[in-house]
């Protein structure tokens, strides 16, 4: 309903993505090719490049733990069984019906559940599984020399494919599924640019949205501290006041809103408040700048933060007018 | 930011190619050696009184040699060139093998055809088995030393030369050498001398070993890039390296143990590719399977020969030959059918550098192929390497009720029973069993024989060597080699075929779910 743009992913990650899915795909056309399904490089220049990616491979996976290490990016990954059903029945049911995701991406939580399980997945058996059995192949001969003989070199190879087949399998999935985002092309976007839209949570609605109402209203509002100092102050407020600027006010005591003989009335009020009372609402006589007199509506609630009361806030609505066309009457 | 991207996307690969760092193909022998083609004597032998004379005969010579080259006799009788026999230990037990009493599928064995065979021998004489290896006489010193290239040992003469003009098999004319002219100008041999005997092996050129044949005299570089004439020009000492006499190298089919030879590695010291995994590969991989890609490629070698068919007659009574249209012979009366292969793919196999053989008193099994040598070795034999070989085919004589293989009389007059004067198996059995002092039950037949031929010559040039997918591929040089697994020759179907499933499945369920989407209009 409500979407904001964000930055969804940093530049190292998208790097280390676009980086990694050129390094797989290379890997398995070259692969396969040793493996003897096809000619396309040249059998010894497959060789050659697998293995120059290979190594490059891992220099991209140490950079990548790293980051993942370093940013707390890692928590991303941790598999989730909550929402599983759910996703697979927006796959299997929800998304023909152009019904919500039943996930939302956030950039605390950028990835589905079934997309946790699978890249944790790949994290923690397929890629590792590769890039040992990959490098003991390269360095079969070598690591038979010095007696690090793990498996036989067919055991070896057959593991690799079959991860091989796996990786190739999933990137097909992987850029299917990537359509699949608010648009066809919209999550691809995303990974190239880094950011997206994102839909907003209504607590999210309401955090950006509160601040906006509060300070954009007709209505005045104020901020009392404990000691009945005025903390702060909206711009109807000092309309109806009469004051131009919050400097005039703020960090003065708010017994300088009432004649004399109200004051302990005011004061009276802020320790019912700050007793954790509310005041739904009350008409009061205020004096305003230069002793302006005038009447409004006051409501009175104690502020928490940090589950402490601090001090007291509330609204005003100026009474004034309608206490003219009284007297005019 | 971009900047960044390609930077670290450099630097990536820049560390990836950096820890495997390897450039260019191969790294070229550049050693600087002496090769002994520029060789010249530091004594003008015609000016040696010694030999300022008429030679009667080849022993006289012998002994003007001996006369300054004194105790050079010793040497000469020490080597397998003249014993034709070295002791090995075969199974803890230790038996005298070579050509004097090895059993092959050529012309099969030495007994009782000596004046034939030893026209090979580095000596004078040996027409029987009485022959004096002690005799210092006896020495050819000539047939390696000349170099007229007019000295030439009669092929039934025992290892002499004629002493008249003589015609052979009614066609190649021999002439009495002219000692003092050759005796004047010796020197060290020369691939002709080797070649004499080495490349006619069999009975005819390139009969044997398929690649040692006369094209080697003066080969290309195509042919073999060391002894080529517009290359290095190397001669077989060049690398067959000599001292005392001793002429470093021996062949398998006649030895079984892994010493005294000639290795690749003598000069091309490792690392000889700059391609790490391609010199990984020597490592089970013996040079010569990628450096010799064929053999036979300038003249044809024989690969079948049928004893069993020969002795066939026209109606005429006279002995039939058939040759081809490339002027082979596919059939001679005196010895069967024969199969010749030109630019021959070797067949491959795993080899530790031991071999054993089928001596003529082993028992044999008939119903099976006899390997009168077989190459030792297996993936699982860390020593072992991956060779290319000749294999010589054919069928030949053997004792069905001892089972054993037979040494048959082939030559010889007529009353000495030899087969190809009689054409009489039984009797050229009995005759040669005898001679070599073995039973013969008096009933022959014929078995197939194999002989492995491990291949050392003809090596191309660098440019011609194997690529990767003459062995990388499905249908690999090295599809005999069933013991070990070999990447792009070998897979698991079943893996393979499951794998092609899971993908299939993944694209497949991809392009429905997306239909659906597009037929739905969902998003």
């Amino acid at each position: 309903m409500y979407t904001r743009k964000v930055k969804i992913y940093a530049g190292f990650e998208r790097f280390w993505h676009w980086t990694q899915a050129v390094l797989i795909i290379f890997l398995a056309l070259s692969g396969f090719e040793v493996h003897g399904v096809y000619t396309l490089f040249g059998y010894e220049k497959a060789v050659m490049w697998h293995d120059y990616a290979a190594w490059a491979f891992l220099v991209l996976i140490i950079f990548a733990i790293f980051w993942h290490i370093t940013t707390g990016a890692w928590r991303q990954y941790i598999p989730t069984t909550r929402f599983i059903k759910a996703q697979l029945d927006y796959y299997l049911f929800g998304i023909f019906r152009n019904a919500p995701h039943p996930t939302k991406k956030t950039t605390l939580s950028k990835l589905n559940p079934l997309q946790r399980l699978t890249y944790f997945g790949l994290k923690i058996l397929v890629i590792p599984v590769q890039v040992i059995s990959g490098f003991l192949y390269l360095y079969y001969h070598q690591t038979e020399q010095v007696g690090l003989h793990f498996a036989s070199l067919s055991g070896l190879a057959m593991l690799h494919t079959f991860g091989a087949f796996v990786l190739v399998a999933f990137i097909f999935m992987h850029i299917y599924l990537a359509t699949t985002g608010t648009t066809w092309i919209s999550n691809i976007k995303a990974m190239i640019s880094g950011w997206e839209e994102v839909e907003l949570s209504m607590d999210e609605v309401r955090a950006e949205a509160y601040p906006k109402v509060v300070r954009a209203s007709e209505m005045g509002y104020y901020f009392l501290d404990r000691d009945g100092y005025i903390r702060d102050v909206n711009a109807a407020w000092l309309r109806i006041y009469g004051y131009s600027s919050p400097e005039e006010v703020i960090g003065r005591h708010s017994s300088m809103t009432r004649k004399p003989e109200d004051a302990p009335a005011l004061r009276e009020m802020l320790e019912q408040v700050l007793a954790g009372q509310k005041i739904e609402s009350r008409i009061v006589e205020r004096v305003g700048r230069d002793g302006r007199p005038g009447r409004h509506l006051l409501t009175a609630h104690p502020v928490y933060i940090s589950d402490k009361i601090v001090g007291m806030a509330g609204f005003i609505v100026d009474e004034s007018k309608n206490i003219e066309q009284e007297a005019e009457r | 930011m971009k900047k960044l991207f390609l930077l670290s996307l450099l630097s990536l690969f820049l560390t990836g190619s950096l820890l495997t760092a390897r450039e260019g193909q191969t790294i070229l022998y550049t050693g600087k050696r002496e090769l002994k083609a520029a060789h010249k004597p530091s004594t003008d032998h015609s000016k040696l009184k010694e030999l300022q004379k008429s030679f009667s005969s080849p022993e006289e010579v012998t002994m003007a040699c001996e006369s300054c080259h004194t105790e050079r006799h010793r040497e000469i009788m020490a080597t397998n060139h003249w014993t034709w026999s070295r002791p090995v230990v075969i199974d803890g037990k230790e038996i005298d093998l070579g050509k004097k009493n090895i059993i092959n599928n050529f012309c099969i064995a030495l007994t009782s055809n000596e004046p034939r065979c030893t026209s090979c021998h580095i000596g004078y004489g040996w027409k029987d088995g009485n022959f004096d290896f002690s005799n210092r006489k006896k020495v050819d010193c000539l047939v390696c030393h000349d170099r007229t290239g007019t000295y030439k040992k009669f092929p039934t003469g025992a290892g002499y030369p004629v002493t008249k003009e003589t015609l052979f098999m009614g066609k190649k004319k021999f002439f009495p050498p002219d000692y003092t002219k050759i005796a004047q100008n010796v020197g060290i041999p020369t691939r002709d001398n080797c070649g004499t005997c080495h490349f006619f092996g069999g009975g005819g050129n390139n009969v044997k070993h398929g690649d040692l044949e006369k094209a080697l005299s003066k080969p290309s570089k195509d042919l073999d890039i060391h002894m080529a004439v517009d290359g290095e020009n190397m001669l077989c000492i060049d690398c067959h390296v000599t001292s005392k006499h001793n002429i470093k190298g021996k062949m398998y089919s006649v030895s079984s143990a892994d010493t005294n030879h000639v290795y690749c590695e003598s000069c091309h010291a490792a690392p000889v590719h700059a391609n790490s995994v391609l010199e990984e590969h020597s490592g089970r991989v013996a040079c010569q399977t990628c450096h010799i890609p064929t053999y036979a490629r300038a003249n044809p070698t024989k690969m079948w020969w049928d004893w069993s068919k020969a002795g066939r007659f026209d109606k005429n009574g006279k002995g039939i030959i058939i040759t081809n249209s490339k002027g082979e012979q596919d059939y001679n009366f005196m010895k069967g059918e024969f199969h010749w292969e030109k630019n021959v793919t070797p067949e491959y196999v795993w080899f530790n550098g031991t071999a054993r053989h089928t001596l003529v008193t082993d028992t044999i099994n008939p119903q099976k192929i006899i390997q009168l040598n077989r190459l030792e070795g297996s993936y699982a034999d860390r020593h072992a390497k991956i060779w290319p070989v000749k294999v010589m085919r054919g069928k030949q004589i053997y004792d069905v009720e001892y089972k054993t293989l037979i040494i048959p009389k082939l030559f010889g007059k007529k009353e000495s029973g030899a087969y190809w004067k009689n054409f009489d198996w039984n009797l050229a059995a009995a005759k040669g069993m005898e001679a070599a002092g073995l039973p013969y039950s008096g009933h022959y037949g014929f078995v197939q024989t194999e002989m492995y031929w491990p291949l050392n010559h003809m090596v191309t040039s660098a440019d011609k060597a194997l690529t990767c997918t003459e062995c990388h591929s499905r249908n690999s040089r090295l599809a005999a080699l069933t013991d070990f697994y070999l990447p792009g020759r070998d897979r698991n179907t079943t893996l393979d075929m499951l794998g092609m499933i899971l993908i299939l499945l993944a694209v497949g369920g991809s392009i429905t779910h997306g239909l659906i989407r597009l037929i739905t209009k969902s998003k």
